[in-house]
């Protein structure tokens, strides 16, 4: 080796990957042992030795062998798993997708990402990388990695398909029963947390609930949504987005306001409030078809990456429509009176449904992308057209691309 | 396209496990580097998030035969686990995995892997209980199995 180091010439240099994005370069004699290894990579990362898990081709790596042992050679890498942690604490996640370690550290969270169900919480990047060892529902508090096309919030094929899929209502029922990710949700956002108890109770509120694993409901805010051309919102933004806490209790106006037949503007606190006894009886194509021809809504707001999970804080912050938004009228129909009174901006009539789309980003996909790329070219997927579409659909989520290429949705 | 010879084939994938695919979800190599002829590999599965085999680390043993990547590789999983494709002994049934049941020849051991851990994962299987960790299928030997079955 030409570079000859303090300790001795015979030191190999290893790559150690970690959960949330988290990699390592580590030089260490070979004729130290794991544990030593170990060692040196809780000095430079967060994670305790006692939680390393270390992986090298296929083997788990034990304790008292000495890293000779496993025949690891200069410039390999090894993969660090952590064990599983006591009790769910997101700080620890937290910290760990920012520690960036040595100078090798590469953090794709430098990327701008799109709005996307799950990115809200997921603290890394990449859902997989620190979910593995977090109890359900924090940092794995996305409950679509993992599952084909969930994250494929665009295609409403794969949309589509998941909305029969009881696994997925029946996950998105059991997210909303814990409290513990109600907690989550509310405690990571001052918007919510500011508006206090209420958003816990509503979110815990059946009706919510329901709301929230009716297929029915889901699929048509889905359509809503693509005949609105609003993808970039994405799929959270609308299941949320339009989700208004104080409805049931000022409803009243909420005829009158979608009737006057002013374009709600988008400041109008009360455009289109919870009408539950304004049934509609369009059909929600159509009104998707009406909307579709209106300007968008210049309504841009900085991709709050909650604001596509609920929606209280997405109308909260973007200051958009803080009380647009559920009204049932509207989710399935948006009827008569609100579609047509707020036929000048459709973002404000349907609450959250439009009103986080996030600034385009103009760069090339290939740019924006270019980590995931890499990472799906290191698993032998070469199609780059294949590839960016699937990450695209998926707002850049690995895992949930290799599941939408796998799947062949995109053939 | 050429056909990629079983050694080359078998070279890149060694140097592809051992500089470590993607998130670490899986991970192979050569049970013994000496192993010039690349029969014998290992390979780990991490147990995907929210199922049953969470926060688990699989071993799983994996013969290359001769006829590799032509046929598929014998697969077997040293940690105990319950799944519909894997038999008593711990052997994988390639036709219990849909995505993989027709073998092709650009699989590699990565995709068969990414594969054992997509069908763990799915809605089926994700939540079938398992057996303790630390529990292990019966040592078998490996090539005389795959000799057997003409691998």
């Amino acid at each position: 080796m030409s570079d000859q180091t303090a300790s001795s010439s015979s030191d190999i240099t290893i790559t150690v990957k970690g959960p949330s994005e988290l990699k390592l370069s580590i030089t260490i004699s070979p004729e130290k042992t794991v544990s030593d290894l170990k060692e040196s990579i809780a000095s430079k990362s967060d994670v305790e030795k006692e939680r390393q898990r270390l992986i090298y081709s296929g083997k788990v790596l034990k304790d008292e062998d000495a890293i000779s042992t496993y025949k690891i050679q200069n410039g390999h890498t090894i993969h660090m798993v952590k064990g599983a942690a006591k009790s769910a604490n997101p700080s620890t996640s937290t910290s760990t997708s920012t520690r960036t370690g040595s100078g090798s550290t590469s953090q794709s969270s430098a990327l701008p990402r799109l709005p996307q169900m799950g990115t809200g919480l997921n603290v890394g990047s990449n859902p997989i990388d620190n979910v593995e060892n977090i109890h359900h529902g924090l940092a794995g508090f996305n409950p679509f990695a993992g599952q084909p096309g969930l994250n494929n919030m665009f295609d409403p094929n794969a949309m589509t398909g998941m909305m029969n899929n009881p696994d997925f209502l029946q996950s998105m029922a059991d997210m909303m029963a814990r409290p513990e990710v109600l907690d989550q949700i509310i405690a990571s956002n001052p918007q919510l947390q500011s508006m206090g108890p209420q958003v816990r109770q509503m979110m815990q509120s059946p009706f919510f609930r329901q709301m929230m694993s009716n297929p029915e409901t889901l699929r048509t805010m889905m359509q809503m949504q693509s005949s609105m051309g609003g993808g970039q919102g994405g799929f959270g933004g609308g299941m949320g987005g339009g989700f208004n806490p104080f409805g049931a209790g000022a409803g009243a106006g909420a005829g009158g306001a979608g009737q006057t037949g002013d374009a709600a503007p988008p400041s109008d606190p009360f455009p289109n409030l919870f009408a539950p006894n304004a049934p509609s009886t369009n059909t929600p194509s159509t009104t998707g078809g009406n909307n579709a021809q209106q300007p968008r809504s210049p309504t841009g707001q900085p991709p709050n990456p909650l604001a596509s999970l609920f929606g209280p804080g997405a109308g909260g912050a973007g200051g958009a429509n803080p009380f647009g938004g559920f009204d049932p009228s509207m989710l399935f129909g948006a009827g008569a009176g609100g579609a047509g009174g707020q036929g000048g901006n459709p973002f404000a009539g349907l609450g959250g449904f439009g009103s986080p789309p996030a600034p385009r980003d103009e760069r090339p996909p290939e740019e924006i992308y270019a980590t995931q790329l890499g990472q799906l070219n290191a698993m032998g997927l070469w199609d780059a057209q294949k590839n960016i579409r699937a990450l695209r659909s998926t707002g850049g989520n690995v895992e949930a691309a290799i599941e939408l290429i796998f799947s062949g949705q995109l053939d | 396209m050429a056909k990629v010879p079983r050694s080359f084939r078998l070279l890149s994938e060694l140097e592809h496990g051992e500089k470590g695919i993607g998130d670490g979800s899986c991970s192979y190599g050569l049970k013994d580097s000496d192993d010039i002829a690349m029969y014998e590999w290992n390979g780990t599965i991490l147990g995907p998030p929210h199922s049953a085999y969470e926060n688990r680390i699989f071993s799983l043993s994996i013969y290359c035969g001769d006829r590799y990547p032509d046929v598929p590789p014998l697969v077997k999983f040293e940690s105990k686990i319950t799944l519909p494709c894997v038999d008593q002994q711990g052997f994988v049934n390639f036709a219990r995995i849909a995505s993989i049941s027709n073998w092709r020849r650009d699989f590699t051991l990565e995709t068969v892997l990414v594969e054992l851990r997509r069908d763990m994962a799915s809605p089926s299987n994700r939540k079938t209980p398992q057996p303790p960790e630390g529990t292990e299928f019966p040592p078998v030997d490996l090539q005389t199995i795959a000799r057997q079955r003409n691998l």
